[in-house]
């Protein structure tokens, strides 16, 4: 299937209309940063790394973040939660977290 | 080498060394020190540009006094500069109208309820009496993004004098100063009362 | 025309301290010069404390910092292209007290949603041989030894700790901020704390560490492909 169609249907349908199962579905990325959880054990600090990871769809757009919402942690096959990309989050502002 | 020896000799490259010298010196003294600039923008009327509608190509200059920003001199009533949290190269000006602990009660944009100013912020408004874009459409914000307190109007000559540290009838009464009771902000640990 | 005492007084009595005045301009002309230099091209700074383990450990690392990465020299900017990007570690006033900066991870730009704690996994109490109970922040699915002879823990003892503060929840990074995490969560004021930061907070991007193990701070982001 061509990928400029697919790009079209996109920006035309309502956005509760499953784009395909598919999280790298083009334009769509995904890229990981990493970071750690360290913990002072007998003297020494160990850290174990915790993949952040972000979905993308096109450069220079918003990221979002889908490290929990992962159906599968292997590496072979990361595959995001097509319900999470059906409905995301409500994300709030900052500022309606936390109050006066 | 022989070449770059007489370029030095020659008077006119040493005097201009001298002054080079100089420069450094100058932009420290404009960063950290006094600064010039002109209020463009009617938020802040009538203590600047009170005829920007009449001659709008009138803009005040002013005084900027760097070194208490410097020092982490912050006080209630003091005009600043400071980047705008909402676009980080525009230099807006504002008056400082709570510092952290204090509770305001904010105008719309934002709902009524009261805010409590966290450790590190300021609340700032315009003194225009008309709705600005200040505290109330952004919140708080950290003293770090404010640059220098406005000090004195050098021109027009008519109105030059210094900048009154006085809040305007929009902005009394709706800050409850709960944070340091002296006029200044804990950071100005080495200064007394001024 | 001299003995050599005689000799030996002439050169002193000709030795002259340098003058007070141009020592004092030069000096401060240097100090103004360097002063330049390391805020708008390199600076080293230090950065200490927990919160960047372990990419930047505890006990202080000096790093190179330069503001260059960032510096938009004209204010009509139709590109932007000059922020801090995903993944760069930066070097920022603290929102919290403007006398301290912090070193911290750009793990969100304006418009990103961010999940405000990535964190899973319990909480566990460990008690130590000298009977001092502290928290340990371990991933989920690290199992860690109870009884192991040659581990300098005496026993463990097993506390379900409430969810953390803002797990599945999501924030939408503002236009001209971005979202600040030091790169170890367990240890670490944040964002997550503080909320997100404007961008003219940040004063420059940290390139390397200088000392001691000297090597480039790399922006860790990576594609993933499939």
């Amino acid at each position: 299937m061509p990928s400029d169609l697919k790009i079209e249907a996109k920006s035309s349908i309502p956005k509760k209309v499953v784009v395909g199962l598919d999280p790298n579905d083009p334009p769509c990325k995904l890229f990981s940063i990493t970071q750690y959880q360290c913990t002072p054990l007998g003297g020494r600090v160990t850290c174990w790394p915790l993949e952040r990871i972000f979905r993308q769809c096109g450069d220079n757009k918003p990221s979002i973040e889908v490290t929990n919402r992962l159906k599968s942690k292997d590496d072979e096959a990361l595959i995001v939660d097509p319900k999470f990309i059906e409905n995301p989050p409500k994300a709030r502002n900052w500022n309606d977290y936390r109050g006066a | 080498m022989s070449k770059a020896g007489t370029f030095f000799r020659h008077k006119a490259v040493k005097d201009a060394v001298r002054v080079l010298a100089w420069v450094p010196v100058g932009i420290f003294f404009t960063r950290h020190v006094y600064s010039l600039a002109s209020v463009t923008g009617g938020s802040m009327q009538p203590t600047f540009n009170p005829n920007l509608n009449s001659s709008p190509l009138h803009h005040d200059v002013v005084l900027l006094e760097r070194w208490s920003v410097a020092i982490n001199r912050f006080r209630r009533g003091d005009v600043v500069t400071l980047w705008s949290p909402q676009n980080p190269e525009l230099l807006t000006t504002k008056r400082i109208v709570a510092l952290e602990g204090d509770l305001v009660n904010p105008l719309p944009p934002s709902p009524p309820t009261p805010i409590r100013i966290p450790p590190g912020h300021c609340w700032v408004e315009g003194d225009s009496k008309y709705q600005t874009r200040d505290s109330n459409t952004y919140g708080p914000i950290p003293l770090g993004l404010i640059t220098s307190r406005v000090a004195y109007i050098l021109w027009p000559w008519p109105r030059r004098g210094l900048v009154e540290n006085e809040l305007p009838t929009k902005s009394k009464g709706r800050v409850r100063t709960l944070g340091e009771t002296f006029l200044q902000s804990r950071f100005g640990a080495s200064l007394n009362n001024d | 025309m001299a003995s050599p005492y005689f000799r030996l007084r002439n050169v002193f009595s000709r030795y002259r301290p340098p003058p007070l005045l141009p020592t004092t301009i030069r000096t401060i002309q240097i100090l103004a010069t360097l002063h330049l230099v390391s805020t708008t091209l390199v600076e080293l700074r230090i950065c200490t404390g927990f919160s960047m383990l372990p990419t930047l450990s505890q006990h202080g690392d000096c790093v190179l910092v330069s503001p260059l990465p960032y510096w938009s020299p004209f204010s009509e900017k139709h590109t932007r292209s000059n922020r801090p990007k995903r993944g760069d570690v930066v070097v920022a006033t603290s929102p919290m007290d403007p006398s301290q900066t912090v070193c911290k991870r750009v793990v969100g730009i304006e418009g990103d949603l961010i999940e405000i704690e990535p964190r899973r996994g319990n909480q566990r109490k460990w008690i130590d041989n000298a009977g001092v109970g502290f928290m340990v922040d371990v991933p989920q699915d690290i199992e860690l030894e109870g009884h192991d002879e040659n581990s300098h823990i005496s026993h463990e003892e097993l506390m379900r700790k409430p969810k953390r503060n803002g797990e599945g929840q999501w924030v939408k990074v503002p236009k001209g901020h971005v979202w600040l995490v030091g790169d170890n969560l367990s240890n670490s004021t944040d964002s997550r704390k503080y909320g997100p930061v404007p961008i003219a907070m940040v004063k420059g991007k940290v390139l390397a560490r200088i000392y001691p193990n000297p090597a480039w701070i790399e922006n860790n982001l990576r594609q993933i492909d499939e």
